[in-house]
């Protein structure tokens, strides 16, 4: 991930400006982590006011447990496996019947959200508006996986982890994760083949 | 190898492994099997359309709202991260060394102080001096605010009981006498009554004077047979001044020699190494504050940028260039990591080389960048790390 590349050095010094007090480092830490913080909860939960509910969350646990972050992983990767515990357990709150009804969450605004065909082709009006049918097709099938499938998919073919981070974020063996994320693919692309 | 098993293997294939001879054998199937290579086709297609989604912006109350409940929990949790000493004595590191910087200034402030010599008091207890003048109406004037301080809870003032003249007037005036805004020094020094009696013990150091002996039965600051007088003390000079940080100091008094009486200019550079030399007692005691090589040691690496504005773009400049740090990925760089207090006037901020130049077109906007103002290379590591940049932002009023 280069942002995380990027961003790694200045994540040691912000989380040590937090740990000693230091006014606005934790600020620092949610600007530059907060789009990926929310769009994860956003695409895992599909409803935008419980995506910022988790997305508070996450930030507060983050703020009281910095303790917790040794650095053994990016900051980044720890904030999305607080995430990725958050989310999962605000699911198995829900009945069954209300995540199968869960609403795709950012329809109202995704037309508006920057596309970039695959590939990154050039910007000609109907590429980017068949990418933007695309994504919200994905989007509908992502809502339609299973919590964890989708968890992995997100965590991996949207966020860009590796397997050992995409391990580290959803507390499992790497080797699961492997079989695991396979799987979710697989019944990805089985609903989107007949559309795409 | 097998189909199926060709098939299970495709999301690792596609992201980078099996590894070995497994990966070679995946190679080998797919370029005979027409049905697996269309799968991993699909498979492709499907990942890259992912990496494709956009990202979705945080609405604006994010941050509010983490924030808000941040400050909610409340002051406890402003240093969430403790560390050894806060585990151990409760309290920052940082508010421990500040404690003791200002102490330690207020210790060089108290050594530095001159001290003028007082006028003896014991003059007026000669038994030949001069009678004491009968209570007038400023006299009165002083036991009433006395008495109102009194009342007011404020310093313990001895009030007069009769209100009756008698010879401590003078004497408890002489033994107050008026300091010209230095600390007292023992009348030892000063002249003594050429008289049989045993002289006066000194006044004290909080500026009390001490009852003559026998005094002590009858009240406060009170001689035999002496009326009380109020006594509204005065602190010497030394100590009503406030504990002024060395860094706050604006004024930098020489060290030189100076002629006795002569009133002292200040000169701009302190010259340390001068013997301090005694002051006259017209002269008000001053702070020397720690000179800049020792207040704001600079780290060992960074660059400087001069940045010059107008008067009325002076007002949060700091503060803006710290957003504009932060905007950038970066952090105000403070005394916790090391790199020693700033001047006035001047920010230090870390961020990531690779948003330097984003950061500078910032500043450009709240200001100039002269060209003598724009970071040099030195023979000095840009940052506290590879791939990090620290800016000292000096700020200049045009």
């Amino acid at each position: 991930m280069a942002e995380e590349r990027s961003a790694g050095r200045p994540a040691d010094i912000l989380v040590e400006a937090v740990r000693t007090g230091k006014p606005g480092a934790f600020d620092a830490i949610v600007r530059t982590h907060q789009d990926r913080i929310y769009g994860f909860c956003a695409r895992m939960l599909g409803h935008r006011e419980e995506a910022l509910d988790a997305a508070q969350d996450v930030f507060l646990s983050a703020y009281r447990n910095l303790d917790g972050f040794r650095g053994e992983a990016s900051l980044s990767t720890w904030l999305l496996r607080i995430a990725a515990n958050r989310c999962l357990n605000r699911i198995r709150q829900r009945s069954t019947r209300a995540e199968v009804e869960t609403p795709f969450p950012s329809l109202e605004g995704y037309e508006d959200l920057e596309f970039q065909p695959p590939g990154r082709e050039e910007d000609r009006p109907d590429r980017i508006a068949e990418a933007r049918e695309t994504g919200m097709i994905l989007e509908r099938a992502l809502s339609r996986l299973d919590a964890s499938s989708r968890m992995l998919v997100i965590l991996s073919d949207v966020e860009g982890l590796t397997y050992e981070e995409l391990a580290a974020a959803a507390e499992l063996p790497l080797g699961t994760v492997k079989s695991r994320l396979h799987r979710a693919r697989m019944a990805l692309r089985k609903m989107i083949a007949p559309v795409l | 190898m097998e189909c199926h098993r060709v098939q299970e293997l495709l999301s690792e294939y596609v992201d980078g492994g099996p590894a070995g001879e497994e990966r070679a054998a995946v190679e080998t199937h797919l370029e005979r099997c027409r049905a697996c290579a269309e799968a991993l086709e699909a498979l492709r297609d499907t990942l890259a359309r992912l990496s494709a989604l956009p990202r979705q912006k945080a609405p604006p109350e994010l941050m509010e709202r983490v924030l808000g409940a941040i400050a909610a929990e409340g002051e406890s949790r402003s240093a969430p991260g403790k560390g050894p000493f806060r585990r151990r004595f409760g309290i920052p590191l940082e508010a421990a060394a500040a404690v003791f910087l200002l102490l330690l200034v207020y210790g060089v402030q108290r050594q530095m102080e001159p001290r003028a010599p007082v006028p003896a008091p014991a003059e007026a207890l000669r038994p030949d001096a001069a009678p004491p003048p009968t209570p007038d109406a400023a006299t009165a004037a002083k036991h009433d605010a006395a008495r109102a301080e009194n009342s007011r809870g404020g310093r313990r003032t001895p009030v007069s009981r009769d209100g009756a003249s008698g010879a401590a007037a003078p004497a408890a005036q002489g033994l107050r006498p008026p300091l010209p805004g230095a600390a007292e020094a023992p009348a030892a020094g000063a002249a003594r009554p050429a008289t049989a009696e045993p002289p006066p013990p000194p006044p004290s150091a909080a500026g009390y004077a001490t009852p003559p002996p026998g005094a002590a039965d009858r009240g406060p600051m009170t001689a035999a047979g002496e009326t009380p007088v109020p006594m509204v003390t005065r602190e010497p000079e030394a100590m009503r001044k406030p504990l002024v940080p060395a860094v706050a100091a604006s004024r930098v008094i020489p060290v030189a020699e100076a002629p006795r009486g002569a009133p002292l200019e200040p000169r701009p550079a302190p010259l340390l190494r001068e013997a301090v030399p005694p002051l006259s007692q017209a002269s008000p005691p001053v702070a020397y504050p720690a000179p800049p090589s020792r207040r704001f040691k600079a780290p060992p690496y960074g660059r400087e940028i001069t940045l010059a504005v107008g008067a009325e773009g002076r007002f949060g400049l700091e503060e803006r260039i710290a957003e504009a740090a932060q905007r950038r990925g970066g952090i105000l760089h403070g005394e916790a990591a090391g790199a020693g207090m700033m001047p006035p006037g001047s920010v230090r901020v870390v961020l990531p080389m690779a948003a330097s130049a984003a950061f500078i077109e910032d500043l450009k906007g709240m200001g100039t960048i002269p060209p003598e103002g724009m970071p040099a290379e030195v023979d000095l590591p840009a940052g506290p790390s590879p791939g990090l940049v620290a800016y000292s932002v000096r700020i200049v009023v045009r």
